[in-house]
C-alpha cells in the first residue's frame, strides 16, 4: 500500500502543483508572470526529485503505473526540458503578445502528460497521458490568438492529433478484444499464447497498425509528419522548443514501452514496418530540410529526420539499442532546446527571427550566441566530440549489433546530407554580412538557458558515461525476460 | 408483470416467449399511457388553469363538465381535429418527428416511476439514473423542433431550452447524490425503502444538507421542465411561443402534454427522493388495500408538488437569462458540491444519522410552514375583507 | 439477446451511423449520431450493463450531442459544403474508409472471439461492481481522466477568452497583432 502511494506521489504532487499554478496565476498581478514561471520550474524540480527518491517501484495500482528506472529517466528528462522551456518563455512571452498566465500551468500539465506516458504500464493510462500532453500542447500552439499562423498551427495539430488519438484508441480496443487486457505485460503474455492461432492474426495486425499510426503521429514519423512543419512554424518559438524535445521524448517513451514490451511477440511482423518507417522518415526529413529558408521549418524537418534516427534504435529493439535511444533523446533535447533558445533569445516583436537569413552575420553582432548556435548545429549534424555525435554513434552501433547493416548505411548517408543544411546556418552566421538593422541583444533568461544547453551538449559528448550508464540501468528492466 | 407474462407464454407453447414479452410489454405500456399518463397530464392542465384563476382572482374554465373538469378532453378533441399545418420552409421530417421525441422522452420516464410498493413497471437497479438519462432526450426533441421550424424565435427558444436543461442537469444531479449516498442504491424502490412513512424518517429531514438538496432539486427540476420562473424557452413576450411557435394542432398540444406530464414526474421524483414516496404505516395485511393506500399517498404527495409548481408559476416573474445562469453556476452548483461532501462527512461522523437532528429539522420546517400559512391567511383576510367573500372562503 | 430485438436494433444503429456520414445537413448528421448512440445504449442494456447504458445516454446523447447540436444550430452552418465540392478528396475518403471497413470486417469475422464462452457473475454490470472496478483496479486511469478533462477545460477557456480581458493589457495585446498582420 505504501509502495503504491509512494509511486504515485510524484504524480500527485505534480498535479497538485499544476493546479496551484492556475490559482496563483489568477491572483498574480505581474503581467509577465515571472513568479509563476519560477514556481513552475520549482514544481518540476520537486517532481523530478521525488521521482528519484521513490524510484524503483514495480507496477502498482492494478499494474497501471510503474515508477521504474525507465519512468524516472523520462521523468527527469521531461522535467528538465519543461523547466528549460519555461525559463526561455519568461522574457519571450510578454514580447510575443502572450498575456496568458495559464501558459505555464498548461506547460506543466504537458510535462505531467509526458511523465504519465513514461510511467504507464497500461495502455489506457498511457493513452490518457498522451491526451493530457496533447491537449495542453494543442492549446499552447494556438495561444497567440492574434496570430493567424498560430491559430492555423493549433487547428491543424488538434484535428490531426484527434484523428491519431482515435486511431490509437481503436487499436488499443482491438488489442483488448484479442488479449482481454490493457496491461502491457498481460497483453504480451496473451499475444505469445495466441499469436499463431491464425484466426486472430488479422485483427492483431490491424490493431498493431492502428497503435503504430497513433504513436507515429505524435513522434512525427513519415507519413504522419505532415503537421509538424506548419505547427512548429506557427507555434510560439518556446512552445516549439518544448514540442520538439519533451513531446517527442514522451512519444518515444510510450512507443518503446508498447512496441518492445506489449508487442514483443510481434517483433517479426513489426521489424520490416519499423525498418521502412525509419528509413523513409530520416531520408524525407533530411531531403526536404535542405530546401527550407525558415529556420523553424528547417528544424521541424530536422526533427523529423531525428525521429528516423531514433526509430533505427527502436527497430533494433535490443537492450543496447534501447538505452542508446534514451541517451540520444537527452542529447537531442539539449541541442534542440539550445537551438530554439537562440531564436527565442533574439526574437523581438514583429521580427520573429525565424528566417535563416535573419541570422546573417550573427557572429559579428552576437559572437556568443552565434558560437552556441554553431555548436548546436554541429551537434545536430553529429560532429565529434559533441552530444549528438555520441548519441548517433551508440544508436548506430547498437543497430549494427542487431544486424541492421543497411539501415545504418542509410542513416549514415543521411547524416552526411544533413550536414549541408546545418552547416548552411553556420555559414550564414559566420560568413554573411550583418544587415543594417542589427538584432537586439539576447535576453538574459534565454541566454542562460542557451549557455546551459551548450554546456550539456558538450558534456554529453565529452563525458557521456554518467548519462549513458543511467540510461542503460533505466532500460535494463523494461524488457520482459 | 414478468410472472404474468410467463404464465401467458406457458399457455401458448407454439408462440415464442420473446414475442409474448414484446407484445405484452407494448400492450401494458400503451395501457399505462392511455389510462394514466394522458389523463394525468390532461387533468393537470385543467387544474393548472383553475389554480391560476384562483390566484389571479378569476374563475377559469368552468363550462365543460362539473366545474369545467372535462375541459381537457374538449381541448384535446379540438386539437386532434384541427388542421396540422406544416409551414413551407420547415425541415419536414424533423419538424414532424420532434413532438414525438419530446413526448417519448417524458413517457419513458414512467418505466421506472414507482406508484406503490408493488406497482412499478420496472424497478431498474439504476432507476434514478435512468430517469435523468431518458428525460434528457427531451432536449433533443426541443432542439429539433426549434431548428427545423426555420424561424428565429423557434430557434432561440430551442437553444435556450437546451442551455437550461444542460446547465440544470448538474445541480439536479448533485442534489440526487446525497440521497443515493444515504440509500446506498440507485433503484427507486430501494430509495423509498430506505425511508419510512413518518416525516422524521424522510431523507429530506436527515440533515440540513439533505434539506438544501431537496430545495436544489425542486428548483432545478422546475428549470429542467421549462417551468416558470424558468420558462425562458417559451417566453411569450420575447419569443412568441419559443420552439413551439410554428406548431399547430395536435403537434403543438404534444409539447404541452409533455410539460404537464413532466410536472407529475417531478412531483413523484421529489416525493420518492426526499419524502418517503409511497410509504404508509402497515395498518393492514390486505395487500390490495395497502397498495391502494400507498398509491394514494404517492399521488397526494406528488400532486402537492405539482400544485406548488403551479403556485410558483402564478406568483413569480420570469428570470432573465443572465440571472438564470448566475443562479445555476454561481450558487446551485457550488452549494450542490458542498452538500455532497457534507453528506458524506455526516455519514462518516454519524453513520446512523441523528434522530435528534431529524426531529429538530421536522419541527423547524413545521414551524416555518405554520408561520407561512398564518401570514397567507392574514393577508387573504385583509385583502378580501368585505368583498369577494367566496374567494376567501375557498382559499381558507 | 433475442434475435427479434437484435436485428431491428442493429439495423437502426447502422442505418443511423450511415446517416451521420451520408447526410449533407449537419443537424441531421448530429441527430443521426444521437440515434446511433441511443441504439448502442440499448445494446448495453441487453448486455446487462445497465449503468453503462444510462451513462451512455446521459453523457453522449444527453450532453455531448446536445452541445454539438447547440453549436451547429447556433452557427446555422450551411449544408452541402466542404469535401463534397472536391470529388477527388471525397473519393479518397470513401476509398480509405472502405479499406478500413473491409479490413475490420474481414478481421473481426474470423476472430476466435465468438468461440470463447463468457460466463458472467450474477452481479455483473451492477453499480456496486462497476464502482469497485472503477475505484479499485482502474483508479489511476479514473483519476487521471479527471485531470485530463481539467486540462481540456483550462485549454478551452484559454482559447475562448478574449485577449483584452486582462485590464490594461488591451493595447499591449493589440500592438503585436497589428505589426504581425502587417508583416504578412
Amino acid at each position: 500500500m505504501t509502495q503504491a502511494i509512494n509511486s504515485g506521489l510524484p504524480l500527485i504532487v505534480a498535479c497538485s502543483w499544476a493546479l496551484l499554478l492556475i490559482v496563483v496565476e489568477m491572483f498574480s498581478g505581474d503581467r509577465r508572470f515571472v513568479g509563476v514561471a519560477w514556481m513552475g520550474v520549482i514544481g518540476l524540480a520537486v517532481t523530478a526529485a521525488m521521482s528519484v527518491h521513490y524510484a524503483s517501484v514495480p507496477a502498482v495500482y492494478g499494474n497501471a503505473l510503474a515508477l521504474d528506472g525507465y519512468a524516472v529517466y523520462f521523468n527527469l528528462l521531461a522535467c528538465t526540458l519543461g523547466a528549460a522551456a519555461m525559463l526561455l518563455s519568461i522574457d519571450y512571452l510578454g514580447d510575443a503578445g502572450i498575456v496568458r498566465g495559464e501558459y505555464y500551468s498548461l506547460m506543466f500539465f504537458a510535462v505531467i502528460g509526458v511523465v504519465i506516458m513514461a510511467a504507464a504500464t497500461d495502455l489506457i493510462v498511457m493513452f490518457i497521458g498522451l491526451e493530457t500532453m496533447s491537449m495542453a500542447v494543442y492549446v499552447l500552439a494556438g495561444i497567440r490568438k492574434s496570430d493567424l499562423r498560430s491559430n492555423e498551427a493549433a487547428l491543424k495539430y488538434f484535428l490531426l492529433g484527434a484523428l491519431a488519438s482515435a486511431l490509437l484508441l481503436y487499436g488499443v480496443a482491438l488489442l483488448y478484444t484479442i488479449t482481454g487486457s490493457t496491461v502491457l505485460a498481460d497483453v504480451s503474455k496473451a499475444l505469445s499464447d495466441t499469436q499463431h492461432a491464425g484466426a486472430d492474426h488479422l485483427v492483431l495486425l490491424l490493431a498493431t497498425g492502428l497503435v503504430l499510426i497513433g504513436f507515429g503521429f505524435k513522434i512525427a514519423a513519415v507519413p504522419f509528419h505532415l503537421w509538424a512543419p506548419d505547427v512548429y512554424e506557427g507555434a510560439p518559438t518556446t512552445v516549439t522548443a518544448f514540442m520538439a524535445t519533451a513531446v517527442k521524448a514522451g512519444g518515444f517513451a510510450a512507443l518503446m514501452r508498447t512496441v518492445l514490451v506489449a508487442l514483443a511477440p510481434m517483433r517479426a511482423e513489426l521489424a520490416p514496418v519499423l525498418w521502412g518507417a525509419a528509413a523513409v522518415t530520416m531520408t524525407l526529413g533530411n531531403v526536404v530540410a535542405l530546401r527550407q529558408t525558415s529556420l523553424k521549418r528547417m528544424l521541424a524537418y530536422s526533427s523529423i529526420a531525428h525521429t528516423g534516427y531514433l526509430l533505427v534504435g527502436v527497430t533494433a529493439g535490443t537492450n543496447e539499442a534501447g538505452s542508446s535511444v534514451l541517451f540520444y533523446l537527452a542529447a537531442y533535447g539539449a541541442m534542440n532546446i539550445g537551438a530554439f533558445g537562440v531564436m527565442a533569445a533574439l526574437a523581438r516583436r514583429g521580427r520573429g527571427c525565424e528566417k535563416i537569413s535573419d541570422f546573417s552575420g550573427l557572429a559579428q553582432t552576437h559572437p556568443a550566441m552565434a558560437c552556441a548556435m554553431a555548436l548546436f548545429m554541429l551537434s545536430l549534424t553529429g560532429i565529434p566530440p559533441l552530444g549528438g555525435f555520441v548519441g548517433k554513434l551508440y544508436v548506430f552501433t547498437a543497430a549494427m549489433h542487431a544486424g541492421l547493416v543497411w539501415l545504418v548505411v542509410i542513416a549514415a548517408l543521411n547524416s552526411v546530407v544533413s550536414a549541408a543544411y546545418y552547416l548552411g546556418v553556420v555559414r550564414t552566421m559566420y560568413f554573411d554580412n550583418a544587415p543594417a538593422d542589427v538584432l537586439p541583444p539576447a535576453r538574459p533568461y534565454a541566454a542562460v538557458v542557451v549557455a546551459v544547453a551548450a554546456v550539456v551538449t558538450i558534456l554529453l559528448g565529452v563525458a557521456p558515461s554518467p548519462v549513458l550508464g543511467s540510461a542503460a540501468r533505466a532500460f535494463s528492466k523494461v524488457l520482459l525476460g | 408483470m414478468r410472472a404474468y407474462l410467463d404464465a401467458i407464454a406457458a399457455g401458448y407453447p407454439t408462440v415464442s416467449p420473446a414475442l409474448v414479452y414484446l407484445i405484452g410489454m407494448l400492450a401494458f405500456g400503451a395501457l399505462v399511457v392511455f389510462v394514466f399518463i394522458l389523463p394525468v397530464a390532461g387533468i393537470t392542465s385543467w387544474v393548472e388553469r383553475r389554480v391560476w384563476a384562483r390566484i389571479q382572482s378569476r374563475i377559469g374554465p368552468n363550462r365543460v363538465g362539473p366545474g369545467g373538469f372535462l375541459q381537457w378532453l374538449a381541448d384535446g378533441l379540438k386539437n386532434l381535429l384541427k388542421e396540422d399545418v406544416i409551414p413551407a420552409a420547415v425541415d419536414v421530417p424533423l419538424f414532424r418527428i420532434a413532438p414525438y421525441v419530446v413526448v417519448a422522452g417524458f413517457v419513458a420516464a414512467f418505466v421506472a416511476l414507482p406508484f406503490a410498493g408493488s406497482l412499478i413497471i420496472a424497478d431498474l437497479n439504476i432507476g434514478i439514473l435512468y430517469i435523468s438519462a431518458i428525460t434528457s432526450l427531451v432536449v433533443i426533441g426541443i432542439l429539433m423542433a426549434g431548428w427545423s421550424s426555420n424561424n428565429k424565435w423557434s430557434m432561440l427558444g430551442g437553444i435556450r431550452s437546451a442551455t437550461q436543461i444542460i446547465c440544470y442537469e448538474i445541480p439536479v444531479g448533485l442534489s440526487i447524490f446525497p440521497v443515493v449516498l444515504l440509500s446506498g442504491t440507485l433503484s427507486m424502490q430501494g430509495i423509498i425503502s430506505a425511508q419510512g412513512w413518518a416525516p422524521t424518517s424522510w431523507h429530506m429531514f436527515h440533515s440540513p444538507f439533505l434539506f438544501v438538496s431537496f430545495l436544489l432539486f425542486f428548483v432545478g427540476a422546475l428549470a429542467e421542465g421549462n417551468r416558470t420562473p424558468f420558462d425562458l424557452p417559451e417566453a411569450d413576450s420575447e419569443l412568441v411561443a419559443g420552439f413551439a411557435t410554428e406548431y399547430s394542432g395536435m403537434r403543438s398540444l404534444l409539447f404541452f402534454l409533455a410539460e404537464w406530464g413532466n410536472l407529475y414526474v417531478i412531483g413523484v421524483l421529489v416525493s420518492t427522493l426526499f419524502m418517503g414516496g409511497w410509504q404508509v404505516p402497515h395498518f393492514t395485511d390486505n395487500g390490495v388495500v395497502l397498495a391502494v393506500a400507498q398509491f394514494a399517498t404517492m399521488f397526494v404527495k406528488a400532486y402537492f408538488w405539482v400544485f406548488v409548481a403551479m403556485w410558483v408559476r402564478a406568483t413569480l416573474p420570469r428570470v432573465r437569462v443572465d440571472q438564470f445562469m448566475t443562479l445555476c453556476w454561481k450558487y446551485m452548483v457550488p452549494i450542490g458540491l458542498v452538500n455532497v461532501v457534507g453528506t458524506a462527512t455526516m455519514m462518516v461522523v454519524l453513520p446512523q444519522g441523528s434522530i435528534v437532528l431529524r426531529w429538530i429539522m421536522v419541527a423547524m420546517t413545521a414551524a416555518i410552514l405554520v408561520q407561512f400559512a398564518r401570514r397567507v391567511f392574514f393577508h387573504l383576510r385583509r385583502a378580501n375583507y368585505g368583498r369577494l367573500g367566496r374567494i376567501s372562503e375557498g382559499a381558507a | 439477446m433475442s434475435p427479434l430485438a437484435f436485428y431491428p436494433l442493429a439495423f437502426v444503429c447502422i442505418a443511423s451511423a450511415m446517416g451521420v456520414v451520408l447526410s449533407r445537413n449537419p443537424v441531421r448528421s448530429a441527430l443521426s449520431l444521437v440515434a446511433s448512440l441511443f441504439c448502442l445504449a440499448v445494446f448495453y442494456v441487453f448486455l446487462q450493463a445497465h449503468l453503462v447504458a444510462a451513462l451512455q445516454i446521459i453523457v453522449y446523447a444527453g450532453a455531448v450531442m446536445v452541445l454539438f447540436l447547440f453549436v451547429i444550430t447556433l452557427l446555422n452552418l450551411e449544408s452541402d459544403r466542404g469535401l463534397g465540392e472536391k470529388p477527388v478528396l471525397s473519393a479518397i475518403g470513401f476509398g480509405a474508409g472502405a479499406i478500413v471497413a473491409g479490413g475490420l470486417i474481414a478481421a473481426l469475422s474470423r476472430t476466435s472471439l465468438g468461440a470463447r464462452a463468457v460466463t458472467l457473475v450474477p452481479t455483473f454490470g451492477t453499480t456496486k461492481v462497476l464502482a469497485r472496478q472503477l475505484f479499485g483496479d482502474y483508479l489511476v486511469a479514473f483519476e487521471l481522466t479527471s485531470m485530463l478533462l481539467l486540462v481540456a477545460v483550462v485549454g478551452a477557456v484559454v482559447l475562448a477568452k478574449r485577449d483584452g480581458s486582462y485590464e490594461g493589457d488591451e493595447q499591449e495585446a493589440a500592438v503585436p497583432a497589428r505589426s504581425e498582420e502587417a508583416s504578412h
